[in-house]
């Protein structure tokens, strides 16, 4: 059987792992900022989530050698993060009874006009992580990759190693389980959804 | 939708882009929601009406990182000799072998240790002896049986029929 062809992806692993700081900077710049929020949405905290991203890149770094590019290396490096996000997120929730949304967060949201929309912005964040704190860890999970972290459908599959109908499935009752949480939680279940449409999932 | 709309008329043609995306948008409208399919589909929509900013990567997390890969190369691997469990073994039998060698058949040096310590131990059970013995018509023999239950006989006898 002909030895597979090198992928980009294993060159830069390969070569990362043979202690190049190039390819080791590369493997930063591309998914830094994407495992860095992760982190950050499971963390809750930027202190944490640093200390998160930290272990997560040291794990990566440690692992480069076994990796044999059957798959890409962002969805490889994101299946890597997951046990380390997943650990961090239960001991987290264990932890603090009260949702927390980092003000970092907050401040990063797109400065509107109006003041009392922005304020309605923040306000209804506050209340999706609050939702998700009380929803169960794979609804939340699928809800945080897909609306909060902007994972296309096909990665958060990857990153959950479930198939991608199971995402699309998983993610339809996530959000009407949250939708139902915020409408209780502010005390009108119908009058919610102009503001957060479920849409056509 | 669009699958729904495809699989009821029962179209072997590809449902056009513009007309795909068209059907979507209808699709999109509150109240008509397409049940989940394991069929890989569009994207979902946005569920919240915002986008939610991604951060930046932090100038100190970035240089930590960059530390991180830098040092790992620094601190480097451990040798072969030491990672692999051949080598491992391979001492150990050596060790074995020189050390039988050098202080002869670990077996007998087994024997002679364990006798040794028990010529230690009685004698120590001697001088205890004879230290706490109460009167010299009865001496506490170390053989003496321990004390039997009431109904184990003191002495075996045997039954005759």
């Amino acid at each position: 059987m002909p030895a597979p062809i090198p992928t980009p992806d294993l060159l830069l692993a390969r070569r990362a792992a043979a202690g190049q700081p190039a390819a080791w900077d590369e493997i930063i710049s591309r998914y830094g900022q994407k495992l860095w929020n992760l982190a950050f949405h499971f963390a809750g905290t930027a202190a944490e989530a640093e200390d998160l991203t930290q272990e997560i890149f040291l794990r990566l770094h440690q692992s480069l050698g076994r990796y044999r590019g059957e798959s890409p290396l962002a969805a490889w490096a994101l299946k890597l993060s997951r046990n380390l996000c997943i650990d961090h997120y239960r001991r987290s929730r264990r932890e603090r009874r009260s949702t927390v949304v980092s003000d970092e967060v907050l401040r990063q949201l797109p400065a509107a006009d109006d003041p009392q929309a922005e304020a309605q912005a923040r306000q209804q964040l506050r209340a999706v992580y609050g939702a998700l704190e009380e929803m169960t860890e794979d609804m939340a999970e699928v809800v945080l990759l897909c609306d909060l972290q902007g994972f296309r459908l096909e990665e958060a599959a990857v990153y959950l190693e479930v198939p991608l109908g199971t995402v699309k499935s998983r993610l339809h009752r996530a959000r009407l389980d949250l939708m139902e949480r915020l409408a209780a939680s502010t005390g009108a279940r119908r009058t919610a959804e102009p503001a957060l449409a479920v849409g056509s999932c | 939708m669009a699958e729904h709309i495809e699989r009821a008329a029962e179209i072997r043609l590809p449902l056009p882009e513009r007309l795909r995306s068209e059907l979507r948008a209808i699709g999109g409208v509150r109240g008509t929601a397409v049940a989940p399919t394991n069929e890989p589909g569009p994207e979902l929509p946005a569920f919240l009406p915002f986008v939610v900013p991604a951060l930046a990567l932090p100038d100190r997390l970035h240089r930590r990182l960059v530390d991180l890969g830098h040092a790992e190369r620094k601190r480097g691997r451990l040798p072969v000799w030491l990672r692999s469990p051949r080598y491992a073994i391979a001492a150990s039998y050596l060790l074995t072998i020189l050390s039988a060698a050098l202080f002869g058949n670990p077996v007998d040096l087994g024997r002679r240790a364990s006798a040794a310590i028990a010529r230690e131990l009685h004698q120590a059970l001697g001088r205890t002896t004879v230290e706490s013995r109460p009167s010299p018509q009865r001496p506490l023999s170390l053989t003496r049986p321990l004390s039997r239950g009431p109904h184990e006989p003191s002495s075996p006898r045997r039954r005759v029929r």
